[in-house]
């Protein structure tokens, strides 16, 4: 039996802090049954066993904001029922949520306590803009209402509707579930949403309010100080 | 266990003590909607709270003014978002006010059955989420369980579940369907005995007459200062209900009485509310068993005629009545010059419409009078001395929605 | 329907008129509902003798109204008061200069009218002056126009300006011209 090292480093930049190897034994792949040629047999059913728990226990963070929120409300209840998913436990606490769920009009006010929100949220997590309005701004094309949370949060997921059926927000949740099921956390350090941060890519489009969250303003800031000097 | 230590505490008066600044939403479970309070903390006890409104401002105002009057009914459904078909009743009544128009019987008693799932949906979840606040799960998944009884029927009745965007000016959209009144009739046997389950597990609940006796008592004189309507002024005390003073869509044919208050406290709007449910299921029994034939959509005069969608069928068929359609529904007509208001009796309170028209298809100026703005504005005055547990009872039961409070 | 156009009282209307002569209009009757015109400077009295002697002590309603950029007086400010015991509504109206607008406020009256007044200054910059905190209400305070006044936009101007949009496609609120499809009623032709 052949035996592989896997080294993983952070990044390119030498120190010390960012090393870390891992030594796994991996034996040759018993047939050719098309599972993660990477990586082997075993870092495949971990990085199967860390998918399979965490998108069955997908904690919900409703951001209930308008009337999307009382379509959320009826998914969780008994005719619809998402515990069936594992996804009952809304927790109202970023701190501990998974996927944060955009129900309702996002306003230029609401967007920076969403942003916040979302930026106290731990990894793996990840987004999904229910309703028109969260998704595009809806038939509110005003002063007030931002057009679309994607102008300031990486979105995994849009559902449409107005509102959307509850049946359409499990479909999403099914979506979201087998989305994770092809992440690999454990070999390729990949898990959680894996949208660019629209304050990194696309700092001109975020609302303005948004620009008084410190923690985008940080983010901002990094990005421009990375960013290689005009000739 | 560590050696038990005295301590000494300062409990003094003349000690200043800080304050604690708190800030409570717009992201809450319990602020049913993205309203924000501050609350200035002394230990427990509040001693000041503002709250801060407008993180659902959607500019409504501003967009009726530039759409039709036609176009501004599915506006309507997002006002009180618990109860979208009072919202769309007020909305059209308001606007046959202003044009002289009237709806005829039928529609009128759909309206009145429209309104009543309406209350009772809305007052269901109020109910569920002020329980759930306080720690009593059950009644939230039981009245979710009713709600989805009045989302099929509404499913029938109009195709949404519930942003409905049912009536038109001149009546209602279309007809009931030929099994609706089963169903309903069903739905209205089974109801006040859900009630009286929801009542066994709470009105007499120890723990429930604790948390919500004696707490955020609201007076008279308080409740007429800051424009309190609904269960939120009656629950002072004040009998006022816009159905019995001015009433529209043929309620006078409706026996019902009007549950008012004694001492504006948690308790007296939550038993309001139950009441009133009861009332409902009544209103709701009359209106089913008297429903006249007809049509929904007046379509009597030539005046009238212009302003109205024709029959649906006929718009498929003939070329004068599809090009009638396209016209009403989208450049919709014009209205007399002049100004109304027309305020309905909302499970929330009194939704008012003040529109203006200067002669055109559109409004000059649309004023929606949301009752949950007058209803929060209350809290700045109630909630300093209860403790901050009190301060979930309280806003359960204001129960308010912020989709009419900052439209 | 009859309902719908009785619930205004002239005859109140007209002993408010009546104890008010110089400073109000005789009240303007439509659809039955009950308006009457009021000078600025006496709304609060206007308003007070309403509440205690005539009974109209319900706060209802306080807003703004732009009659458009040429007009002059511009501005009106609606109050609505409701009577109890008579089940009758009540309009007072005053209207203000398009320049400058200011209003004495309504607070002392009822204590209601607080939010109502921040909601018209934040709306039209209506300043309403003797109010304890007028600062905006609705919307972020950062915003710096009055939305509701006839020349902005719905879509929102600067940085709250909605970007343009194709029907389908991409959306980037950074590219140029793009179709708009869909006019709204009277609006300007694609």
């Amino acid at each position: 039996m052949s035996q592989a090292r896997l080294e993983r480093m952070d990044d390119g930049s030498g120190g010390g802090a960012g090393r870390r190897t891992a030594e796994i034994v991996v034996p040759e792949p018993q047939s050719a049954t098309g599972l993660n040629d990477e990586g082997g047999f075993f870092v495949t059913r971990v990085d199967a066993l860390v998918d399979w728990g965490r998108k069955n226990s997908l904690w919900p963070l409703p951001l209930g904001l308008s009337c999307c929120a009382i379509e959320f409300m009826a998914t969780a209840s008994s005719k619809f029922d998402m515990a069936r998913f594992g996804a009952e436990v809304a927790r109202f606490s970023p701190r501990q949520a998974d996927v944060l769920i955009v129900a309702g009009t996002c306003t230029y006010k609401m967007a920076e306590a969403s942003r916040r929100v979302y930026d106290q949220m731990a990894e793996p997590k990840w987004v999904i803009s229910m309703g028109a309005c969260a998704s595009s701004g809806g038939m509110y094309r005003s002063y007030s209402v931002v057009q679309g949370i994607d102008t300031f949060l990486p979105v995994d997921f849009y559902i449409s509707g107005c509102p959307p059926r509850p049946e359409n927000v499990l479909n999403c949740l099914m979506k979201l579930q087998q989305k994770i099921s092809r992440e690999r956390p454990v070999s390729a350090g990949e898990g959680g949403t894996d949208r660019p941060d629209p304050a990194q890519v696309r700092p001109a489009s975020l609302p303005p309010t948004v620009l008084q969250n410190a923690g985008v303003r940080d983010a901002l800031a990094r990005a421009a100080a990375e960013r290689p000097p005009r000739p | 266990m560590s050696d038990a230590r005295t301590l000494d505490v300062e409990v003094g008066d003349d000690r200043h003590s800080e304050s604690m600044l708190i800030n409570m939403g717009p992201q809450h479970p319990s602020t049913h909607g993205v309203l924000r309070l501050v609350l200035e903390l002394d230990g427990e006890v509040v001693v000041k709270a503002e709250p801060v409104v407008g993180y659902l401002h959607r500019g409504k105002e501003k967009i009726g003014e530039s759409l039709s009057w036609h176009q501004f009914i599915p506006y309507t459904d997002r006002l009180d978002y618990l109860a979208p078909l009072a919202n769309n009743v007020a909305y059209a009544v308001a606007c046959e006010k202003l044009m002289g128009i009237a709806a005829p019987p039928r529609a009128e008693a759909i309206r009145v059955i429209c309104c009543e799932l309406a209350r009772i949906s809305a007052h269901l979840l109020g109910l569920g989420a002020y329980a759930m606040d306080l720690g009593a799960m059950t009644i939230f998944l039981w009245t979710f369980r009713e709600r989805e009884q009045i989302y099929s029927l509404i499913e029938r009745i109009c195709g949404a579940r519930f942003t409905t965007s049912y009536t038109r000016i001149g009546g209602l959209e279309r007809d009931l369907p030929s099994d609706f009144a089963a169903l309903l009739d069903a739905f209205v046997r089974e109801f006040p005995g859900r009630v009286d389950e929801y009542e066994s597990l709470l009105t007499r609940n120890k723990i429930w007459l604790r948390r919500t006796q004696g707490i955020g008592v609201i007076s008279r004189e308080r409740a007429l200062q800051f424009g309190l309507t609904g269960p939120n002024l009656r629950g002072s005390g004040v009998e006022h209900d816009l159905r019995k003073a001015h009433p529209y869509c043929g309620y006078e044919q409706y026996e019902f009485d009007v549950p008012v208050g004694t001492t504006g406290d948690c308790y007296d709007r939550y038993m309001v509310r139950i009441l009133e449910m009861r009332e409902s299921a009544r209103i709701l029994r009359q209106a089913l068993d008297t429903l006249p034939s007809g049509p929904v959509i007046n379509r009597e005069s030539d005046a009238v005629l212009k302003s109205v969608l024709p029959q649906k069928e006929k718009v498929l068929t003939n070329m004068e009545a599809l090009i009638h359609q396209f016209m009403v529904a989208t450049d919709s007509v014009n209205a007399p010059l002049g100004e109304v208001y027309f305020s309905a009796e909302n499970p929330k309170g009194e939704l008012g419409f003040f529109l203006r028209s200067d002669g055109g298809l559109k409004a000059d100026r649309l004023r929606i009078r949301g009752p949950s703005f007058a209803n929060l504005q209350v809290l700045g005055e109630i909630l300093p001395g209860h403790m901050v547990a009190d301060v979930m009872a309280i806003l359960g039961s204001i129960d308010f929605v912020m989709g009419e409070c900052d439209r | 329907m009859s309902s719908l156009t009785d619930q205004g009282d002239p005859a109140a209307g007209a002993a408010l008129h009546a104890a008010f002569p110089e400073v109000t209009s005789a009240p303007v009757v439509w659809r039955g509902d009950v308006t009457l015109q009021v000078q600025p400077a006496h709304e609060a009295a206007v308003a007070r003798h309403a509440r205690d002697s005539l009974g109209y002590e319900l706060f209802i309603d306080r807003f703004g109204a732009d009659r458009g950029e040429d007009a002059e007086p511009r501005f009106d400010v609606i109050t609505i008061l409701y009577n109890l015991q008579a089940r009758r509504r009540l309009h007072l109206c005053t209207t203000l200069p398009g320049l400058d607008p200011q209003c004495p406020t309504l607070v002392g009256v009822f204590r209601g009218a607080d939010w109502f007044e921040r909601e018209a200054f934040d709306m039209y910059g209506v300043r309403f002056t003797g109010h304890p905190d007028l600062r905006r209400i609705l919307m972020p305070e950062i915003f710096p126009d009055f939305p509701l006044r006839k020349e902005y936009p719905v879509e929102g101007l600067g940085a709250f300006a909605a970007p343009r949009r194709a029907i389908g496609g991409n959306v980037d609120g950074t590219d140029g011209q793009v179709a708009i499809i869909g006019r709204a009623p009277g609006g300007p032709a694609p």
